[in-house]
Order: structure tokens, then sequence, then C-alpha cells
């Protein structure tokens, strides 16, 4: 909780040069005429602690208004203008807080001289818990639409939160894109039932999915199909995926036998489902992996080992001279005896370890192969699953490229679709090319590999350029990826041609309707997926709903009730007795759950008005537009433990203006808030001090104003008779409760105080707050003064008494008549201290 | 926190989400909670919703 112990301005606003100006720990004022720079020192604080003035803030016309306009015209243009505060906190400690402001208008934040990013109160500011209370600050909330105030009112109560998030909802609701997946997915299948849903037999399958009942769906397709099932067919239909198979089979046959008396040929080309992408793009990648070092390196250390195959006869016929050699007790040849020398004895140990090593050689050499066996089976594999990815829908669809069923295809689509006919015939064409140049790649290289497991089981000698193999694989699998995409480019842009065709194909057969059914049937999972898909997506307009409604429920509850009742507790304060009837009655929140607003309500007498903004003199808006700032700022949680009051209202009446008075004394007293208010109303800030004698703030006067700034100059904050005077007239007032007492008994602690301080300064020079005064030092600086003993012994009893008041016991009441008998002794030390 | 709420948005979502009945709409509200951009925790949790529906193969 910061209270601010002093600011430094320097190259700030209307500051050219540096200034200083120590705050009060309760209250200061600070005098100033308009445009004498008064404004700057409450900016100065905005913008050091929230990182903008409130006036840049509400521009209407815009930041750029104001660009440039924080650092000071004047200021030397190599200095960086800054704005310094020393921050007392909770704890007692001192913080130094600096913002260093940057030509480009970004402030630079250093905390006890330490640059940091942000300051540790800004992720804690979630709504408007600003301290400040500025000029013409009231009027954009009184006077705002009524639906403009719902923001605004959002903004200071704390509600902003929930708008935001209200707002975030909307959007997911009404700005939500679906992911590429889901997108590619519910597009193909809208397709699919935007193409066949004006058919009539089919039309309450199509409704039924319209209507997002998944249950209505099953069923209606049921009905549909039951004359082409038999009853025991149609009783298992979406019990499980295997019987759903079955039944496709039925209706497929079904069409199978219609469309055979035309064509034997399943003539359909279909798109690639997801696994097929996945498994094509797998099986690339082991081919690629295997066969570009695995399938290379294995074939060489196979053929290395081969090569020694050649010695295994002479291996033998040594193995068998070893052995006699050993029998023979390594001395003498077992052939002709003669005696074997060391040199020899170890020319055979040498030559026997070696072969011995070219034999284990060899037994890996099975070892080798099996293992290079499944290398070749691998890539085998990866090949022939990749050629049955892209040939297996093409069968039916290339096989009609001959002469006889291209000619029948002819008379199907007729004269007057001989472009579309001519089109699909380059297509078929296109993709038959495609499969046997694929069919002959695959035959090379598998009749290969064939080869060389013969040529490494000794079946044949040749011998095998692998790397031009390699290579013939790698282009293979080039050749794959173009065959793959132009089957995706023939699905994509000539899938209308290929549609065209199996619609006229159907109509030509009479399988039109039936075709539909097997493709709902197919797509039954997809179509169930379709319609859950559909009821999410739109369900978030329930969810949009349930969040509205629940941010209206939270925001009514705040404003009907817990705003209007702390804005009525301040609004009771500052009203006058003598008012009229017409007061402010509470906050409301109204009107449809996309268009809120709030209405200020008055009543008069017990009557609803129209409206407060209305009903209410400029006088009363005003004071209930201080009310709801000075609700916000004291019961907001906040970290800042002070109020900047900056000519709030430009026109108070003196009832109200005196109201005001007693609600700056309760914030101070009753809320410990430090209040630092400035005005260019002489006069009111006169009530004001004169109003809070006993709280003894401090008092500043802007006198003048040259280029190098505001002069400003530290003043009295009330002279000692007026303080005197002051105490007397709540002495003699005849209402005056305890509670005026008490203050009129620390006001007199001060007025001593007070004169104490002018006596030092005349005897000895030197100054000394007025409330910094122990009662020993008050005695020491009347008896230095010459004043009479008898005097000094009863005004150092008075003060010790009244400073030693408030740790008094609870019995203990203040009198009027005990506190005049002291002013007479404080008006006899002026008089003999001879003070005017 | 203002005047005369001392609630944060995490503890508006965390009350929505329990006031949800409907278990998808509290999955994507729960999903807002401690995150950064409400709006995009909420359309990811959404498209993982959908991506489950279209992925799921039973």
């Amino acid at each position: 909780m910061m209270k601010i112990k002093k600011i430094r301005i320097c190259g700030f606003r209307g500051f050219n040069e540096l200034r200083e100006i120590d705050f009060n720990e309760k209250l200061t004022i600070i005098y100033g005429p308009n445009s004498y720079g008064k404004t700057s020192i409450s900016e100065a604080l905005e913008w050091l602690l929230m990182g903008q003035t409130s006036k840049v803030e509400h521009c209407q016309s815009g930041i750029n208004e104001y660009k440039g306009s924080y650092r000071n015209i004047h200021f030397k243009e190599n200095e960086n203008a800054y704005v310094e505060v020393e921050i007392v906190n909770g704890n007692h400690n001192q913080i130094l807080i600096k913002g260093l402001l940057e030509p480009s208008g970004n402030i630079r934040k250093f905390l006890n001289e330490n640059e940091i990013e942000s300051w540790p109160w800004d992720d804690n500011l979630d709504c408007d818990a600003s301290p400040f209370i500025l000029q013409h600050a009231l009027q954009d909330i009184l006077h705002s639409k009524p639906a403009d105030r719902y923001e605004l009112f959002s903004k200071i109560i704390g509600t902003k939160d929930l708008l935001d998030l209200e707002k975030e909802f909307i959007s997911l609701a009404t700005k939500y894109n679906k992911p590429e997946k889901v997108e590619k997915f519910h597009s193909d299948t809208s397709e699919f039932i935007r193409r066949n849903s004006e058919k009539e037999e089919l039309n309450s399958v199509f409704k039924a999915i319209k209507s997002l009942s998944k249950e209505k769906f099953k069923e209606e397709l049921k009905l549909s199909i039951k004359q082409d099932l038999s009853a025991l067919a149609v009783e298992n239909f979406f019990i499980n995926e295997t019987m759903n198979n079955e039944i496709l089979e039925i209706l497929e046959a079904n069409k199978g036998e219609t469309v055979s008396q035309f064509f034997d040929k399943d003539l359909n080309l279909k798109h690639f489902s997801s696994s097929d992408d996945e498994e094509f793009a797998n099986k690339k990648e082991i081919t690629l992996s295997k066969v570009s070092n695995e399938f290379i390196n294995g074939y060489y250390d196979l053929e290395k080992i081969l090569a020694k195959k050649g010695i295994q006869e002479l291996i033998r016929f040594h193995d068998l001279g070893y052995k006699l050699y050993e029998k023979g007790n390594k001395s003498q040849c077992p052939f002709c005896g003669t005696r074997i020398t060391d040199d020899l004895k170890k020319h055979i140990e040498d030559s026997h370890e070696n072969f011995e090593s070219e034999i284990k050689a060899f037994e890996d050499y099975e070892q080798k192969r099996a293992y290079f066996s499944e290398i070749l089976d691998d890539i085998n594999n990866a090949l022939e699953k990749i050629y049955q990815i892209l040939t297996n829908n093409l069968k039916g669809f290339i096989n009609v490229n001959n002469k006889e069923d291209l000619e029948k295809i002819e008379s199907i689509f007729g004269p007057e679709n001989i472009d579309e006919f001519k089109k699909l015939s380059l297509i078929i064409n296109g993709l038959d090319t495609y499969t046997k140049t694929l069919t002959s790649k695959k035959k090379y290289i598998f009749e290969s590999f064939k080869c060389i497991r013969e040529h490494f089981t000794g079946q044949t000698s040749d011998k095998f350029d692998v790397k031009k193999i390699s290579s013939e694989i790698v282009s293979l699998i080039a050749f794959c990826d173009d065959f793959y995409n132009q089957i995706k480019k023939f699905l994509d842009s000539d899938g209308d041609t290929i549609i065209f065709f199996l619609d006229l194909l159907d109509k030509y057969a009479g399988t039109e309707l039936l075709s539909i059914k097997i493709e709902i049937v197919k797509r039954y999972k997809d179509i169930i997926k379709f319609i859950t898909l559909e009821d999410l997506i739109s369900s978030l307009k329930i969810l949009r709903s349930n969040v509205v409604s629940y941010v209206n429920k939270k925001t009514k509850d705040i404003i009907d009730n817990k705003l209007t009742k702390d804005v009525l507790k301040w609004y009771d304060l500052i009203k006058t007795e003598g008012d009229p009837d017409v007061h402010f009655s509470g906050f409301e929140l109204a009107g449809t759950s996309s268009r809120q607003q709030i209405n200020i309500n008055a009543q008069s007498y017990g009557k609803s008005l129209v409206s407060a903004v209305s009903s209410l003199s400029e006088s009363k808006l005003n004071a209930l537009g201080l009310s709801v700032k000075l609700a916000n700022n004291v019961s907001t949680s906040t970290p800042f433990n002070f109020l900047v009051v900056d000519d709030p209202v430009q026109s108070l009446d003196d009832d109200h203006s005196t109201k005001f008075t007693e609600i700056i004394r309760s914030i101070i007293e009753d809320h410990q808030k430090q209040i630092i208010l400035l005005s260019h109303s002489q006069e009111w800030l006169k009530q004001i001090k004169t109003g809070n004698l006993s709280i003894n703030g401090d008092y500043y006067e802007i006198t003048g104003y040259t280029i190098s700034g505001p002069e400003i100059n530290i003043k009295e904050w009330c002279s000692w008779k007026s303080r005197l005077l002051d105490i007397e007239a709540t002495c003699n007032d005849s209402k005056s409760d305890t509670n005026r007492l008490q203050q009129a008994e620390a006001n007199l602690r001060l007025l001593i105080g007070q004169i104490a301080s002018i006596i030092l300064e005349k005897t000895s020079g030197k100054i000394k707050g007025i409330d910094k005064f122990s009662s020993k030092e008050v005695r020491s600086v009347l008896i230095e003064a010459g004043i009479d003993n008898a005097l000094v012994d009863k005004i150092s009893q008075t003060y010790e008494t009244i400073d030693d008041s408030h740790h008094s016991p609870e019995k203990y009441s203040p009198k009027s008549a005990r506190i005049k008998a002291y002013c007479s002794w404080v008006r006899e030390l002026a008089k003999s201290a001879k003070l005017t | 926190m203002g005047l005369c709420s001392n609630a944060s948005i995490d503890i508006y979502l965390d009350e929505l989400s329990s006031e949800e009945e409907n278990p998808i709409f509290e999955r994507i509200i729960k999903s807002a909670i401690n995150s950064e951009d409400i709006l995009i925790s909420m359309q990811n949790e959404m498209d993982n919703i959908l991506l489950e529906v279209v992925n799921d193969e039973d």
C-alpha cells in the first residue's frame, strides 16, 4: 500500500527545469490558476504509474494528437526527461520509482535505480484501479449514451473482464474456422449430400441428415434399402461393421449383376484414403532408406566372401595336413618324416591361423546372406504395396482401354457429350500407360532381385551392377510419385468427368438409385460423423448464449446491488439536507442480452423519475460522479494508498463543497488514504484547509509560470490566529459533539506547535514542522524566548495533556470549558511572544 | 479488481465450467483457464474435439 513522499519532475509537460514537491502523508493541497502547470503534476504521476495519462487515453481524436506532448518543448535536446517519485510502502520501506521519457514517447522504468520491464503492480491492475480523479473524468460516465455507459462502467467497477470474456465466446461462436482435415472431410461429405439430396426417392434420408438426427437417418436409410435386401439383412444393418460390409456386398452384387449386362468391369475410380496416403509415404521411405545403403553394402559384403569360396578345397586339404602335423607331435613331416625346423613350425602355425579366419568368414556368409535376403524382401514388399495402392482402384477403369469397350463407352456418352468422352478416354489411356510402365519397371526390379538371390545361393555366377539397380529403384519411386500425383490430379481436376461418366453408366444400366444407396452405406460412418460435427459446430451458439446469460446475471447483480449500495453510501454523504428531494436512487442494468445499457435512476419524494441525468442539477450530477469515483477508489483493492484529485468538478455549489470537505477528512481518517488535491479555486481550497485544520497538511501555491516551469512555493496551512479562532468557535458552538471537540484538541496541539515553530525561527532561525515538537521541546523553546515560567508551565501542561489525550482511557472526553481555558493561555503566550 | 468484483477471468471461467452441464462446453471452457490467449485455447480445444470425431475409427 503505497503513499507518495516526494516527486521530482524534469522536462515533462509544463516542467522544463527540475522541480521537487514533498507530499504530506495525509493531505497535500496545490493551488494554481488555470494553465500554470498544476495539471502537469497529476499527469506526471499518472504517466509514471499508469503508463499513460487519461487525457491521452480518452482522446477522441486518437493518440497521435498527443504524440510527443509529454516532453517539454523547451527541454534540452540531449537530456532525458524524467519523473521520479519516492514512495513509502506498507512496511515503511522507501522505494524510488523513476520513469525516463524516451524521444519516442515510450517510458523506461527504473525501480530503485534498476531498470525493469514492468512495474510490480502492472499485472494486478485488471480494472480501473486508477487513483486519479481528474478534470472532466466524470463527464465521460454520466453524459455518455446508456449503451456506451455499460462499457465505461464495466471499466470502473471491474466487470470489464466479464465483458472481454463474453467477447471471446462470441468470437468463438461466430468466427471459428475448422482445422484443414475437418474442413476437407466436412466439405467432401457436404458435397456428397448436396449432390444427391434432390433424388426424390431418397428425400427422407437426406432430410434426416439435415435435421441432424442420427436415429432418424438410420431408420430412413433402413427403409430405403429394405427393398434391395432380405428382411434379415435389413435387421442386421448398423449392428457392426462386418455386417454392414456384408450388406454392402449384397447391394454391390445387385448392382454388379445389373451393370454386368453392359460392362463386366468395375469402372469406379476412387480417391486415395488417408491410410493409403500414409502407407504410400511410409513404403517409399522404407525403400529409399534400404536401397541407398544396406542393399549396396550387403551385396558387396557377400560378393567379397563369395570370391574366396574357391579356396575351400585348399582349406580342406590344409586342414587334413594340419591334423596329420598335429598327430606327428608337430616335430616331423607326417609324409616324409623330415624334421620340422622352428622357422617352418612358425610358418605352419601362422598359415593355419590364417586359414582358420578364412573358414570363420565363410561360416558368416550364410548368416549375412539371410540378412541380405531380408533386405531384398523388405524392398520387394514395399514396392509391391506401392504398386497395389496405385493400381488396385484402376484395374477395372483401365481395362476398358480397348477398342470394343471404348466404343461402348462412347455410345453411352452419346454424340452430345463427345468432348467429355474424349477427355475420359485420354484419362483412361494416360493411366493405362502409367500402369504398364510401372508394371514393367517393377518386373525388372523383381527379376533382378530373383537373379541376385540365385547368384548368392550358387545357382549362377553372374555378377550385378547393384548401383545401377539401386538407381533404377530410386527412379521407380520418383515415377510412382508422379503416377500418384497424376491419379490425384485426374480425380481433382477431372473428377467431374469421371462422376459424369459413372452417372451416365448408372442411368444406362438403371442403377442410379442403387449407386447412391451404396455410396450412403459406404459413407454411413462418415455421415454419422458429419452429423456429429454439424451438431458440435452449431452448438457453439448455445455455448455463447449460456455465457452471455452468465455475464448478464453476474453484471446485473454487481450493478443493481453492490455498485448502487457503494455509490449511494458516498452520495448520501455529499448530498445536502436543504436540497429538494430529487436524488439519485441507484443503477440498473437494462436492455436486451445483445444490447445492454445502464440506467441511472432518480427519485423525487418516493416517485421514480425518468432518469437521473435529466432530473438532477449539474451540481448533484457532479456529486454523483464524484461518488462513483470515490466508491471505486476507496473500495477497490489497489496497491495505491493515495488519491490524486485534480479539479474534479468545475462547479460544486457551496453546500456540496462543504460536504466534500467532510468527505476528504473521512477518506484520510477512516480509510487512511493520502490525498493530493489540486485546484484552481483558491476559495474552495481555503474551505478544505479550514475544514481540516487538525490534519494540518502541506499547502503549495503556484505563484507564477516562466519558461523554466511553474514557480511552486510552500505556504502556511493557516495562520495561528485562524487556527485559534477556529478552536474557540468550536468550543462556543453548543452543537459541537465529542468528535468535533476532539478535533479541536488536536488542532490546539498543532496551534501550540505552530507558535513554538514561529518563536524558534525568530530566536534561532531554525525551521521545524509544527507537528514535530515534543512537550519538552516546546518548553525549551519558550524558556529560551524568555517567556514567563508560570506561563511556560501552563502551556507545557496543556501540550502534554492534549498530547496524551488520544492515549487516554475510553471514559476521557474533551470538555469545551477546559479547551477554552487552554485557548486563553495560548492567547497570553502569543501576546508575551509579541506575535502579530 | 474493481469496486464490486474481485474475480479474475480464470475464476469466472472456473465458475462457468462448474455450472456447465454439457461436457463438451465444459471441456472448451476449462481449456481457457490459465491460458494466455483464451480465444486461441478454446479454438484449439474445439479443433481437438472435431478432429477426434473425424479420426474416430469406431
